[in-house]
């Protein structure tokens, strides 16, 4: 496999985020490990909880399953070795999800690996810290920190930044890291060119 | 100087005599139906007594050897401390302490908040009404909505759902 390294980019990279183009297949109803669409699984050996901090702590085989908004995507699995979940005080929305050590996140063809992952609701960021690297089919990036950008969209690595494409990715129109999504399913009838 | 140490044994001696009827007092007999345990939040002056931070209910209680229960149909609700409830846990059986308040069992618990946003289910679990606080030692599976991790937005309509064909 040809690769290109390509110079040391900019320490702030905005990469079109997009899934990959694999289906995900729906969980037969009724069976025993469907995942009802929407809820976050996870599994985990132990778990504690304290109500006076609200604070959620899963360690041993610990497993999410993020189940993807549609039906055509795949889900993100993380797998880590402690995962805390901080509650808000008067309910609402979870206010921080951090996985520590052996970090494995997954999605489609899209991996990621790294010692910590964090998610703030504040910003809707996932930030991968501890020698971050994400592989995908279009290439590898590499830098101190990555952050996905939740709510944009978006994909970016900060310090020490090192981006490897596949040469036949590069001069694609969807030559982003992660790739272009894929076209969704339409009942228009394609317009046929002019002579 | 003696006569003082003296006096002092024998009141050591006549508490420790003393000690097993009054823990007696607490000790049940036979099944108890309708078990109750609440717990309140410390009483702030000029605030509202009574605030509830946790209920402990079972649909009977029986006596076990060393001050413990057996309480069959559990169900632990918790309060906030402005009232609203804000979790239940449910498990078929468990042994509760009366002395620390600790409930306890090798079987199955499953736990939901009350805004249905969260659920909780594992087997073998410990829980302490001293500071309401939770430990599930095996098989542990949560559920989170997404609409709890902020991702999703509420106020969008849901997409059509698979209808899971009747058997």
């Amino acid at each position: 496999m040809k690769r290109i390294l390509l110079p040391l980019l900019p320490f702030l990279l905005v990469l079109r985020l997009a899934a990959a183009a694999e289906s995900a297949t729906p969980a037969a109803p009724g069976a025993t490990n469907a995942i009802p669409r929407r809820n976050l699984l996870i599994t985990a050996d132990f778990f504690e909880y304290n109500s006076s901090n609200k604070v959620a702590i899963y360690t041993g085989n610990v497993r999410v399953v993020d189940p993807p908004m549609h039906t055509n995507e795949p889900p993100t699995t993380i797998t880590c070795k402690i995962m805390t979940v901080k509650l808000p005080l008067e309910g609402g929305k979870i206010e921080s999800i951090t996985a520590d050590g052996d970090v494995v996140i997954d999605q489609g063809s899209s991996h990621a690996t790294g010692a910590k992952a964090v998610y703030k609701a504040v910003t809707d960021f996932v930030e991968l810290s501890g020698d971050p690297v994400l592989v995908t089919t279009n290439g590898t990036l590499r830098g101190d920190l990555v952050i996905l950008d939740r709510r944009n969209g978006k994909l970016k690595a900060t310090g020490r930044v090192r981006m490897e494409l596949r040469q036949d990715t590069v001069g694609k129109n969807d030559a982003g890291l992660i790739g272009a999504k894929p076209p969704r399913p339409t009942n228009a009838v394609p317009v046929k060119p002019q002579p | 100087m003696n006569m003082s140490l003296a006096a002092g044994g024998l009141l050591v001696v006549a508490l420790l005599w003393l000690a097993p009827p009054l823990a007696a007092q607490f000790t049940l007999v036979g099944k108890v139906k309708d078990f109750k345990v609440p717990d309140y939040y410390p009483a702030i002056p000029g605030v509202a007594t009574n605030r509830l931070k946790t209920l402990l209910t079972g649909s009977n209680a029986q006596p076990q050897l060393g001050g413990l229960l057996l309480v069959n149909g559990l169900r632990i609700e918790s309060f906030r401390e402005t009232g609203p409830s804000e979790s239940v846990i449910l498990a078929p059986q468990c042994l509760f302490e009366m002395a620390s308040r600790n409930a306890s069992s090798t079987g199955r618990l499953e736990m939901f908040s009350s805004d249905g946003r969260f659920s909780i289910a594992g087997d073998g679990f410990l829980w302490r009404a001293a500071n309401a606080s939770l430990i599930i030692s095996n098989r542990v599976r949560t559920f989170i909505r997404k609409d709890a991790v902020g991702e999703f937005d509420s106020a969008k309509p849901e997409p059509p759902q698979p209808v899971a064909p009747k058997p």
